[in-house]
Order: structure tokens, then sequence, then C-alpha cells
């Protein structure tokens, strides 16, 4: 059982669990450069807005977002146990959010983009809360998205051969509730309750709202 | 007095009734199996299952096949602080008289390479052989994708 021969590394983030927020992964820069031929590993990405495409084919920006909270869950839709897991927990927190659920885009960014094109990523949300974006691209553009969430997801194949079809994986499993202003505010372990989920979320909104209300930024 | 007799006759009956069904025989019931729903092309799907050891030796679970996957083996979904990992189990231990959960999030069985999507409200066949107790043949339901149970 030659465990570990191939080792496939798809997002090893530098900063082991780094917080968006911390790196300030919304661009300031004005337009945004894709398709650029980063080198993955190397890459100190810069303040460049990411980019993806969405589970309809659209080009997708994260500034296109801003003005709403997200709720974001990095995983891959051949993932049999977690992924669902945490998605149905996500999209019952958008039920438990009543009318609140209107200010919040829930999405699903994929660690494979290889195999989940925007058809891929259609099929599966369909399982899910029917305001469920779908985000892919390019293996760049999401080592752009993983880099700047600090994400991590690491797959170890047994090699092929009459039994080889295990595998062994590791994957960061956090959901974050992005801000209106695209900073990250919180963020939900795997597994979290969706009432609770929900319940934060509210709080959160309701602070941001008082905030505003009495004039200052949230 | 003929009363007592048949009264004895029968007691001894239900006793030898249930010594035939030796209490130290190996045996494993296989409750409440269930899968989700695959999506898309996913290649992999995920089954769920109690299983319990009723007899005094420990087992272990050592052989899975369905016509469904090519492939079906045990893995443990483990949290790491933020992270959560995945690993194969090479030979599930069934402890003596102990039942072993396989839910979300923790053990289940992979269904790897499926030969056809796995739909909803749909069931499937899947054979369970162990080291010691006789193979157990079941039908797995199919559940929601987002299915939590």
């Amino acid at each position: 059982m030659g465990w570990g021969v191939r080792h496939v590394v798809l997002g090893l983030c530098a900063g082991a669990i780094g917080w968006p927020w911390l790196v300030g992964w919304v661009s300031m820069a004005p337009a945004s450069v894709a398709a650029e031929p980063a080198a993955p590993t190397a890459a100190r990405p810069a303040k460049r807005s990411l980019t993806f495409i969405d589970h309809r084919g659209r080009a997708v920006n994260e500034r296109d977002f801003l003005g709403s909270y997200m709720l974001v869950f990095f995983g891959y839709t051949a993932c049999p146990d977690v992924c669902p897991a945490d998605l149905a927990i996500m999209s019952a927190a958008m039920r438990h959010l009543g009318a609140a659920a209107e200010s919040v885009q829930p999405v699903f960014i994929t660690f494979d983009p290889d195999r989940d094109t925007p058809e891929v990523l259609a099929g599966y949300l369909r399982h899910f809360h029917p305001r469920l974006i779908g985000l892919t691209g390019t293996p760049d553009q999401i080592a752009a998205a993983v880099h700047s969430y600090g994400v991590v997801f690491e797959r170890e194949e047994e090699e092929g051969g009459a039994e080889g079809s295990g595998y062994s994986l590791r994957h960061t499993a956090l959901t974050y509730l992005i801000g209106p202003d695209g900073k990250g505010v919180t963020m939900f372990d795997h597994g979290s309750d969706p009432r609770e989920m929900a319940d934060e979320i509210l709080a959160q909104l309701e602070k941001a709202a008082l905030a505003s209300a009495a004039g200052g930024t949230p | 007095m003929r009363f007592l007799a048949l009264a004895l006759a029968t007691i001894l009956l239900l006793a030898a009734c249930a010594s035939a069904d030796e209490p130290d025989a190996a045996k494993v019931e296989v409750e409440s199996p269930w899968a989700r729903a695959s999506a898309g092309q996913t290649a992999a799907g995920v089954v769920y299952i109690r299983l319990s050891n009723r007899a005094a030796e420990p087992d272990r679970l050592a052989s899975l096949s369905t016509p469904v996957a090519e492939k079906a083996s045990v893995h443990e979904t483990k949290r790491e602080g933020d992270m959560v990992s995945m690993r194969p189990v090479a030979s599930l231990a069934l402890p003596a008289n102990e039942t072993v959960a396989l839910e979300p999030g923790g053990l289940h069985i992979m269904l790897m390479r499926l030969r056809a999507p796995l739909v909803e409200g749909e069931v499937f066949p899947m054979t369970l052989g162990f080291e010691k107790a006789p193979s157990v043949s079941i039908q797995v339901e199919v559940h929601a994708l987002g299915a939590s149970h």
C-alpha cells in the first residue's frame, strides 16, 4: 500500500491559518488582472482582486460581493463526508436567518477546479440552498483565493495498481462570515449548529446596523 | 403430573433452542444503513451504518462489496483544529458486545468510482464480510445529499 507516493498540494498557505482580514484580501487595485501566469508557490499576491468563474460560467470578481455579507465555505464536490454536511449546515443557517438571509450571500469555493467545472458545481449546488453560488476558476485563480483565505488542502493518493483507489486528505473546514466591506467578521467551525450560526450572523448584522445608525462605520 | 412433565419438557426444549442460537457464535448486526445521494460527476459516495458485534469475541470488518462502486472501504474523518483530515481505516475493529457507529463527520464507508450516480430514494445492495461473523447482505437507502441522517 504505497501511501503518499503522490502528494498533491493544491493550496498550502505559507502562514498556516491566515485570517483574510489580516492580510487585507480585498484589493484596492482598480482593475483585476486575470489569467496572470503566477507561479503558485512563489505567489506573493499582492493586492489584486480575487476572480472566479461562477457555476453559471460567468466571470466573477470578489468586489461584486461588496455591500453584502458573505458566508464562504471551501470544499470540493468529490468530498463525500465533510463538505455536504457543512453546506447543509450553511443552508439550514440561511433558512434560520429568515428575512435577514437577503443580506447574506452564501458561497462555495472549490479546492478542485480541475474537476469542479461550472457544470459540475451547478449540479452539486442544486442540493443545497437555492441562493448558494459556486465559484471555480483557473488553478491560479483558486490558488489566489486559497492563499488569501489561508485555507489548506492536501491530498495524498495511493498509487494505482489493483487496489489503487484509496486516498487520504486534509483540508480546512471553516465557514467564513465576510462583511459588506469585504473584511472577515467571524468564522464557524466544521459541524457548527445551524441555529447558533444564524444567531451569530443576526448579532453581527444588528451590531453593524447600530454602528451605522450611530454614524460610525461598522 | 402430566402438566408438570409437559412444562418441564417445554422448558428443556426452550433451553435447547436458546443454546442452538449459540450465544458465543460470532454475529454482527447491521442497522440503519444510508448513503448520500451523489451529485454531478462525483466519483465517490459515502455510506453510514451502525455495526453491533453481538459476540463475546472482538471481530473485524474484513470486506465490503457493492455493485454500485468499484471499491468500498472504511475511512475516518478527524478534526484537527480548523482542519479536517480523512484517512483510510485498513481494518475496522468491532469490539465485543459493542456498537460502532459510522456517522457523518467520523467513520464512514467510501464508495470509490461509482458506476452510476446514487439517486435519492433508491436503494442498492451491499455485502459486509467479517473476520469471524458470517457476512451480512443489506440494502442501503439513498438519502438527500445534504441529509445529516
